[in-house]
């Protein structure tokens, strides 16, 4: 079944302001996953990035909770050899929060880097985000295109279960002859 | 430095390496060079998930001693290009050669394809028929370990293939039912790939792909029969990089001058050469060596040195089924359609094949649905969707020699290995364009009755298969090699592998490249001998 996040009812946003944290909850609706909690670190001063906000980010725009953080860790230090990516993690990760927070309403309902709210720098450097953690490539702007995972790249995620990942999975002999269950896609 | 041997062997592929094992069993003794380095499956399997290159070689070597091109390399850049359309060649320069990153389709050239100017009035005639290479097509099957159905009429067998089948995968078994209705009766594809554990290597376990590598080594690579005769005392020297072949006064190769990486160099002599490297590094070599004695290179007093190259000219169509076929699950398609492989039409066009694909795209489909704009959780849903729905059906052409798509080198302009570089004369006749037709006709056919939406349909690209250039026949003046694949002009040269066929039909070239290369050997044995 195909899944849509305007199936996805976001039942509650909590925020509770605990040491600078807010955290919110989304319920994954019709998918059968469990719910989705996001940390909401305080986006820290303009201009800088802590990895902490740059996985919060990333847990927004991604609609998942269970990001490899060695991944993230690959992915943050090539970002931040980009001379611009301190403010755009920093503007995109705090105009989205605030967005969150606002909407706390039933009806709000879409990926939260979909709302009209970023800027255009913003709303490419989330795209420039979002297709590094897909592709598992990160291309980059200093330096030669580089793989900073294979596995982990999200775009496995799809098939994850139905079909094997090259190089590291099977089928098991001459189980390619019949359909797999199909699983759903995890975000 | 001088390596001596009975026999020197300068290229470790499958053709190298078949001969290698052949006359080491026959208490020869053999020296193999390999330009390029020995590598790791292992390896080779963490490079192609570290690495941003994702061709069919982008996990192997591409050494600065022993360059090669790969599928992004840019037009122009190993080797040039004169002519349309471009031929975007690929293979391995490593110890095994180009079966690392090969598919594992064995199929036979027909009975026909070595009587095509006979039957059909076009191309030429083989040495040798059918009949005469079959007992080592039996024998190359049951060295490579091909998995097959027995039973076509067309293909005479005096032995059954050592395994059966492979079970097809899902996605052919839904294609298969909804092109029977159209006349495709698709078959199941002759591979090395095993259907069961088969000469120590564990049956295959669908690791979803079989090119760019097998990870489990179910599918053939060459590396078997590397081993095999390493055991029986064969010697391999890897990162030996031959760059000329000279030949005595006499006519007789007496040595093969071979680089190692830091630039120093060596030779080897033997009684006899065998040269197998491939349809475009064999030529280059013998054009290369060309001294005050030879002029025109070794082996071209013919000027046939680098003539009647060919490849496998192919298109491809892919779709998204209207149900899902979980294409990626298990080996790489498992069936093909044979019914265009031979006919009285191939007086007119080139024959060609079908065959299914079962790629799992995911680098692809995901950077689509990015570019789109997608965001998660609809681009989740987009990628599995298009995923599991996705098919391939691809197409492999005949193409008929001809002397003008050639390989000629340039002293003038060296690649980094301080080689001349090659230019590739190449064009496409009316008779492959002819079946590019209809082909593109079949694929509307084929669209039509799977239902499907179209989402791409290739121009003409090459299926990498290097045929011709030292062609085998028993004119001197129109041939380099007669029908032992022994040079005309230096009675101890033999020639291995693809560069020696006349026509190459629309065969994988592999299998027959194995099964001449044990005839071949045969007859160095002989000669031996004598």
């Amino acid at each position: 079944m195909k899944i849509r996040l305007t199936r996805r009812r976001a039942i509650t946003i909590l925020i509770a302001v605990c040491g600078g944290a807010t955290v919110a909850w989304w319920e994954r609706a019709g998918s059968g996953l469990p719910e989705l909690e996001l940390s909401l670190p305080s986006p820290g001063i303009l201009g800088t990035a802590s990895f902490e906000v740059f996985m919060a980010l990333s847990r927004i725009v991604l609609l998942r909770d269970d990001l490899d953080r060695q991944m993230a860790q690959r992915l943050f230090k090539l970002i931040m050899d980009e001379p611009w990516a301190p403010k755009h993690i920093h503007n995109a990760y705090a105009t989205l929060r605030a967005a969150i927070i606002k909407r706390n309403k039933a009806a709000d309902r879409e990926n939260p880097a979909s709302l009209n709210v970023l800027g255009a720098g913003e709303k490419w450097f989330v795209s420039h985000l979002v297709t590094t953690w897909y592709l598992g490539i990160y291309y980059h702007e200093q330096q030669p295109t580089r793989r900073v995972a294979y596995s982990e790249a999200l775009m496995f995620d799809a098939i994850r279960g139905v079909v094997p990942i090259p190089y590291l999975e099977s089928t098991g002999f001459g189980a390619w002859a019949d359909a797999p269950p199909l699983r759903k896609p995890k975000s | 430095m001088t390596e001596t041997a009975d026999v020197v062997i300068i290229g470790s592929g499958v053709a190298g390496a078949m001969c290698a094992w052949r006359l080491a069993r026959k208490g020869v003794k053999v020296l193999i060079l390999e330009a390029g380095p020995r590598i790791d499956r292992g390896q080779v399997v963490r490079n192609f998930m570290a690495t941003v290159n994702l061709d069919l070689s982008g996990g192997y070597p591409n050494e600065p001693w022993a360059p090669r091109p790969d599928w992004s390399t840019p037009v122009g850049g190993y080797f040039r290009q004169v002519g349309e359309p471009i031929v975007r060649a690929e293979y391995l320069r490593v110890v095994g050669g180009t079966t690392w990153h090969w598919n594992g389709n064995a199929i036979r050239l027909h009975p026909s394809d070595f009587r095509l100017k006979s039957t059909y009035g076009v191309g030429v005639d083989w040495p040798i028929t059918y009949d005469e290479i079959e007992p080592y097509y039996v024998e190359a099957e049951n060295e490579m370990g091909v998995a097959g159905e027995d039973g076509d009429p067309q293909f005479p067998r005096s032995a059954s293939y050592p395994m059966p089948p492979l079970p097809s995968t899902y996605a052919d078994r839904i294609i298969m039912d909804r092109l029977a209705p159209l006349g495709f009766q698709f078959a199941a594809r002759p591979v090395t790939r095993n259907s069961r554990d088969y000469d120590g290597r564990a049956r295959c376990e669908g690791f979803s792909l079989c090119a760019p590598i097998c990870p489990s080594g179910a599918r053939y690579n060459a590396m078997v029969h590397v081993e095999k005769a390493e055991k029986l005392g064969v010697r391999v020297i890897d990162n030996a990089r031959v760059d000329r072949v000279e030949a005595g006064p006499d006519g007789r190769i007496i040595a093969a001058h071979f680089a190692r990486p830091g630039g120093e160099t060596a030779m080897a002599s033997g009684r006899a050469f065998i040269l197998a490297a491939n349809g475009l590094e064999s030529p280059r070599l013998l054009l290369a060596s060309a001294d005050d004695r030879v002029p025109a290179g070794i082996a071209n007093t013919s000027d046939q040195v680098g003539r009647n190259f060919m490849e496998h000219p192919a298109y491809l169509v892919r779709g998204l089924m209207p149900v899902p076929v979980y294409s990626g699950r298990g080996p790489d398609g498992t069936v093909a359609w044979y019914g265009g492989r031979d006919g009285a039409f191939r007086k007119t066009r080139a024959a060609f094949h079908l065959a299914t694909g079962n790629r799992i795209r995911m680098h692809d489909i995901a950077n689509h649905y990015l570019a789109e704009g997608l965001m998660p959780p609809e681009l989740d849903s987009a990628i599995q969707h298009h995923a599991i729905h996705e098919f391939e059906i691809d197409s492999q052409l005949e193409q008929l020699p001809n002397p003008d798509n050639r390989v000629t080198i340039d002293w003038s302009d060296r690649d980094s290995a301080g080689q001349p570089r090659m230019t590739l004369h190449f064009t496409l006749s009316e008779y492959e364009l002819r079946t590019s037709a209809e082909i593109y006709r079949q694929f509307d056919r084929i669209v039509k009755a799977l239902n499907c939406k179209e989402i791409f349909r290739s121009d003409f690209f090459a299926h990498h298969h290097l045929m011709g250039t030292l062609r085998m026949g028993q004119d001197r003046r129109t041939a380099v090699v007669d029908d032992t694949c022994r040079a005309h002009d230096h009675p101890n040269l033999f020639v291995a592998g693809s560069a020696v066929f006349p026509t190459g039909g629309i065969a994988n070239p592999t299998l027959t490249i194995a099964a001449l290369a044990l005839r071949t050997a045969d007859a160095v044995s002989v000669q031996l001998r004598s």
